[in-house]
């Protein structure tokens, strides 16, 4: 209970999940646990901790996806959504944050693997590999929000600010991205940007590659977040930034191929938000079975044991459904996009609620930074809005379901 | 029945594992023989002869037989044992070297580290780092078994003394050539290993009383020190000996709390001791209820008064 | 220089084991399973021998049931080169398990054998010495370093109060203890590599070991919760109670 059955899981998926807890148990929880004051004080520097990179170095967890021709491995193709699941899941368990900043370097790069010209995938997957502290990072969002970007809006008033044009044989790129997941830190950047304002996002939206240190992209900013803070969000400033003409991935219709990326990456979302569940779940457990009131045991008061129930019941709950949209995904069964939309929207509202019976069974303990417990309550509450938020999810499940009905809604507001 | 047991001993003098080893073979009844294995050990043979429950003494001396390397040792107990129906060794870092060996070449098997005598064929021990407690009987005909000797008290000296006689000394199987050996001197065992541990509060005060109140009988017991997260964040000791649930968890077989509330979460840390004592001047202070042994004084008095009764009791 | 290794699949160190409620045994349902912590060590020695070029080749062994074949892939995912299940589901006592291992010895010819010195379920800390015994070989129990030199292998050893540094010509065996070394983990991509090494599996019949069990569990029981504390009146008083009644002075 709990956490994945192992009868469904292959030799591989468990060796690979038993390396991961072991990993977590010895380096990043007693970390956390001995860095609780300094979350708050740390400079955006100090938050990628060598002991942990170090550790994720060992267990090989920073590199996943990054195809064995290149130096990396392949997982099993039929299952590597689920892997990514269960591996996200158990380092989330840890701490969401480290979590968050290895799974972007994944989900990069499948993107990597599917739209980079060989040459500029024989450039930069090995010095991924060779590099403990290199990491990828995704660049969708602007000032002006994501969500249509989600939906999508496919009208030209509501397409990216940030534009390129082709000058000769390079893309030249001005605007801004911010919210990026390892924003701050990455070596390489995948970076959307209009490139026809004439039509709707989903024909005028391209891709490029954006290696730090370009002329013209400027780190503004490393945005201090509630939750997760050991990933370094940042935002970012495109002024006449220059990439060589063969650095574009995807033309024109970026924003719909990027549709392998979203699919696992909600479904890693998905897993992350349930790896802070299960933590929320351990150590509630523990502390109802240890922490007297009344005379006994919390646990042994009813109110308190319904209380656990609740958590274990919606944990599971969640479990099921990432496990079935994880293996849609794998499949590429149809449903997939609804499915992954529902995991990661059901995770995070389910978790955020099985986080708040964390708090509260805490008692006052529960509101105490030193606990650990408010951390796994900010940490969860994050999962609301990364990757779409939750109205904007369920508005994809049903346009969806119903594309000639719901899915002709959308429009710009005139 | 007759059992011999392998002494423990450092050549002139009798370990007192040895003394427990000869209670817990009495226990199964029968006639109690002791081997002293080494090299210039008539002493400790000595030493042997004169402990309560032994009817004789074996003593093989030769300096094939010094620092007990497994081999030449097993193999002289296996050239013996034809004499007896249990062969029984301390479970020290020596007997377990020793008698998995012994147990092998006699197509035995082993009864690691008991923990109670329940008959000559019928023993508990425990398993799952002590978690449980199994009571296994055994079919061989000879027994072979290590006893842990915190089990079982000392068997008495007695002025008189058993005959000792010379056993012979079989060949050295020569598999295996002695170096070196470095014994610890007084460093201070890692909190998370050691088998006793001293540990202190907010009460100790200051850096400097951990080191005058505190060290001494720590070291006397060669145990290691702990602290209360109010005494690290006092500064009066570094962070790396918080015992509790934000600093280290331990179960040693013992752990003196003085001068410690007993906070929840200091107990997280220390709840799974064997056994815990608690030196606290407040009679209700919480460590109380979960303390074996609890002593209401103050802790400047009473722990130089344990330093020196200890001292006291080991040179005697 | 060709080294085997033993391994065995045990409960999780960190799960609190329970009786069952019969006495039968201990509960080991749905117990997550994982390798002995020592010998984790042994394996990870092996491979830093191959690391630094003194061995050319470890095999690991395992004896136990099928799962224990994932025990193996942890190894083999840690460097050793490829894996023997024996396989047996019944409980098979350490005198039998050194038996096999002998067998095993006698076909592969290793140049030095190295276990974990005790495996943290039964707590028997017999394995290593018993198998040494049997081969005729000198035994490093308890190492907390070893030092290859030519033909022989020395090994410091951590005994009641230090330590003590044994010579042993090869082939030799050695059981690890817990300083010996940090293992690794087994990293995700080795472990998809692993997934290509050869496990080989037999019987203990195969090697004419009969594992009937020497030892008849009569009953298996959790000790008695911490009883209510006394409260001593003197120093004196607590000394006297610390040495005789609870045994640990
Ligand atoms: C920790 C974190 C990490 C992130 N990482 C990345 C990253 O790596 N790369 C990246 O590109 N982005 C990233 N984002 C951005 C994220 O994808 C967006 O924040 C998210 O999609 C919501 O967009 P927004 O912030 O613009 O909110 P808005 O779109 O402004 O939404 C505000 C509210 O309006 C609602 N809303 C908006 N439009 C509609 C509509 N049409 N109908 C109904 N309701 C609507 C929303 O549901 C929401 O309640 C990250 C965000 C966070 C918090
Ligand atoms: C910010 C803050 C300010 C505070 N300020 C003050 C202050 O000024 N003065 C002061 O004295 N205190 C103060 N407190 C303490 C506060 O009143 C307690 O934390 C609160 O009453 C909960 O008690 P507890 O922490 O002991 O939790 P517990 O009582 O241990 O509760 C833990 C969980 O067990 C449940 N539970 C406990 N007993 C039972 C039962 N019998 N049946 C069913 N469920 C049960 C609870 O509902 C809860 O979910 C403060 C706490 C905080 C967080
Ligand atoms: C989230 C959180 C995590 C925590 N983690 C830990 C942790 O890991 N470890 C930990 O220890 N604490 C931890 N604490 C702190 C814990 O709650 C207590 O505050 C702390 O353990 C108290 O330390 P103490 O017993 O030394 O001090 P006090 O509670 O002040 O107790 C001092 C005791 O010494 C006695 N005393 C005073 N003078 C003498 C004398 N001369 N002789 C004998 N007795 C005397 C007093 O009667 C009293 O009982 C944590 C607290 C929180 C909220």
């Amino acid at each position: 209970m709990i956490h994945a059955d192992d009868g469904i899981l292959s030799q591989e998926q468990r060796l690979m999940r038993d390396s991961c807890r072991s990993f977590v148990d010895d380096v990043v929880t007693p970390f956390i646990r001995s860095n609780w004051q300094r979350e708050w004080d740390m400079s955006p520097g100090e938050r990628l901790p060598s002991a942990i990179l170090e550790g994720a170095e060992a267990i090989g967890v920073r590199t996943l996806g990054v195809p064995e021709e290149f130096g990396g491995i392949d997982l099993e193709k039929e299952t590597e959504v689920r892997t990514f699941a269960l591996i996200s899941e158990e380092i989330a368990r840890g701490d969401s944050g480290l979590a968050d900043k290895l799974v972007q370097n994944w989900k990069v790069s499948i993107v990597l693997r599917q739209f980079a010209p060989k040459h500029l995938q024989e450039k930069w997957f090995p010095r991924l590999l060779e590099d403990p502290k290199f990491l990828l990072a995704h660049c969708l969002t602007e000032p002006r929000g994501a969500s249509d970007r989600w939906l999508p809006y496919n009208v030209p008033e509501a397409s990216m600010h940030t534009k390129a044009v082709l000058d000769g044989d390079h893309w030249v790129i001005n605007g801004r991205k911010q919210f990026i997941s390892n924003g701050f830190d990455a070596s390489l950047y995948v970076v959307y940007a209009n490139t026809d304002p004439s039509v709707g996002m989903l024909q005028g939206t391209s891709s490029f590659l954006v290696p730090r240190g370009t002329p013209g992209l400027t780190i503004t900013k490393c945005n201090e977040t509630m939750g997760c803070r050991f990933m370094n969000n940042g935002e970012l400033v495109f002024e006449d930034c220059r990439v060589p003409a063969d650095h574009l991935l995807v033309k024109s219709t970026a924003l719909a191929s990027a549709g392998q990326y979203f699919r696992a990456g909600k479904i890693i979302q998905a897993a992350k938000n349930l790896g802070v569940g299960v933590a929320c779940f351990e150590r509630t457990a523990d502390y109802v079975q240890n922490y007297v009131q009344g005379g006994r045991i919390l646990i042994k008061h009813q109110a308190v044991a319904l209380r656990l129930a609740d958590m274990a019941t919606r944990i599971e709950a969640v479990r099921s459904l990432v496990e079935r949209a994880a293996k849609a995904v794998d499949e590429a069964h149809p449903d997939a996009d609804i499915l992954c939309n529902m995991a990661k929207v059901y995770a995070s509202e389910e978790i955020m609620k099985v986080a708040t019976h964390a708090l509260e069974l805490h008692g006052g303990n529960g509101a105490m930074l030193e606990f650990g417990i408010e951390k796994l309550f900010r940490d969860a509450a994050i999962f609301l809005h990364m990757d779409a938020t939750v109205d904007v999810s369920r508005m994809k499940i049903i346009k969806n379901m119903f594309p000639a009905t719901a899915g002709k809604y959308a429009g710009p507001e005139s | 029945m007759t059992i011999l047991v392998l002494a423990e001993h450092q050549d002139t003098q009798l370990d007192e594992a040895t003394a427990k080893a000869v209670s817990a073979a009495g226990r199964m009844g029968g006639d109690v023989h002791v081997l002293v294995a080494g090299s210039g050990c008539g002493a400790a043979a000595e030493a042997a002869a004169r402990l309560e429950g032994v009817a004789k003494v074996l003593l093989a001396d030769d300096p094939s037989l010094a620092n007990r390397l497994a081999e030449p040792v097993a193999a002289l107990v296996v050239s013996l044992a034809g004499g007896y129906d249990a062969l029984l060794a301390p479970s020290t870092t020596s007997g377990k070297n020793i008698m998995p060996r012994v147990a092998a070449l006699l197509d035995v098997m082993q009864i690691s580290d008991v923990i109670a005598v329940e008959g000559p064929d019928l023993f508990q021990r425990p398993i799952y780092a002590g978690n449980v407690i199994q009571t296994v009987r055994s079919t061989d005909a000879r027994k072979v078994l290590t006893v842990r000797v915190s089990s079982f008290p000392a068997a008495a000296v007695t002025a008189a003394t058993r005959p000792i006689e010379a056993a012979a000394i079989s060949a050295d199987p020569a598999r295996s050539s002695f170096v070196r050996s470095e014994l610890s001197g007084s460093e201070r065992p890692e909190l998370t290993g050691a088998r006793i541990v001293v540990s202190g509060g907010r009460a100790l005060a200051s850096a400097e009383n951990f080191e005058t109140v505190l060290a001494p009988l720590a070291d006397r017991l060669g145990a290691a020190i702990g602290a209360s997260r109010a005494a690290v964040d006092a500064g009066y000791v570094s962070n790396d000996l918080q015992v509790g649930q934000t600093g280290k968890i331990i179960a040693p077989d013992l752990y003196i709390a003085c001068g410690i509330s007993g906070a929840i979460q200091h107990l997280a840390g220390m709840k799974d001791s064997k056994v815990i004592v608690a030196i606290n001047k407040d009679p209700e202070a919480p460590i109380f209820q979960v303390a074996d042994y609890g002593l209401v004084a103050d802790l400047f008095e009473a722990v130089p008064e344990f330093h020196a009764t200890v001292a006291e009791k080991m040179r005697a | 220089m060709k080294v085997v290794v033993a391994v065995k699949r045990v409960a999780d160190p960190n799960v609190k084991v329970r009786a069952l409620a019969d006495g039968s045994g201990v509960d080991l349902a749905n117990v997550k399973m994982t390798m002995n912590p020592f010998d984790e060590i042994a394996v990870e020695e092996a491979v830093r021998l191959k690391e630094a070029g003194h061995a050319t080749e470890i095999v690991v062994v395992s004896v136990g049931p099928e799962k224990s074949a994932e025990t193996l892939r942890t190894a083999l995912a840690m460097g050793a080169d490829r894996g023997l299940l024996v396989r047996s589901d019944a409980v098979v006592e350490p005198l039998a398990v050194a038996k096999i291992l002998k067998a095993v010895a006698e076909t592969e010819k290793p140049d030095l054998i190295i276990v974990g010195k005790q495996a943290i379920d039964d707590d028997a800390n017999q394995t290593g010495q018993m198998l040494a015994a049997l081969l005729g070989w000198g035994q490093g129990t308890f190492a907390s370093k070893i030092a290859i030199g030519g033909a022989a292998i020395e090994v410091t050893r951590e005994v009641d109060g230090g330590l003590q540094t044994v010579n042993l010509p090869l082939p030799a065996l050695v059981t690890a203890d817990l300083r010996l070394n940090e293992p690794r983990y087994a990293s995700l991509p080795n472990i998809m590599k692993a997934k290509k090494k050869p496990i080989d599996e037999k019987t203990p019949a195969d090697y004419g070991v009969a594992v009937e069990p020497r030892l008849t569990v009569v009953r298996v029981h959790e000790p008695a919760t911490r009883k209510a504390g006394i409260k001593v009146g003197s120093v004196a008083e607590l000394v006297d109670k610390l040495r005789t009644e609870a045994g640990v002075l």
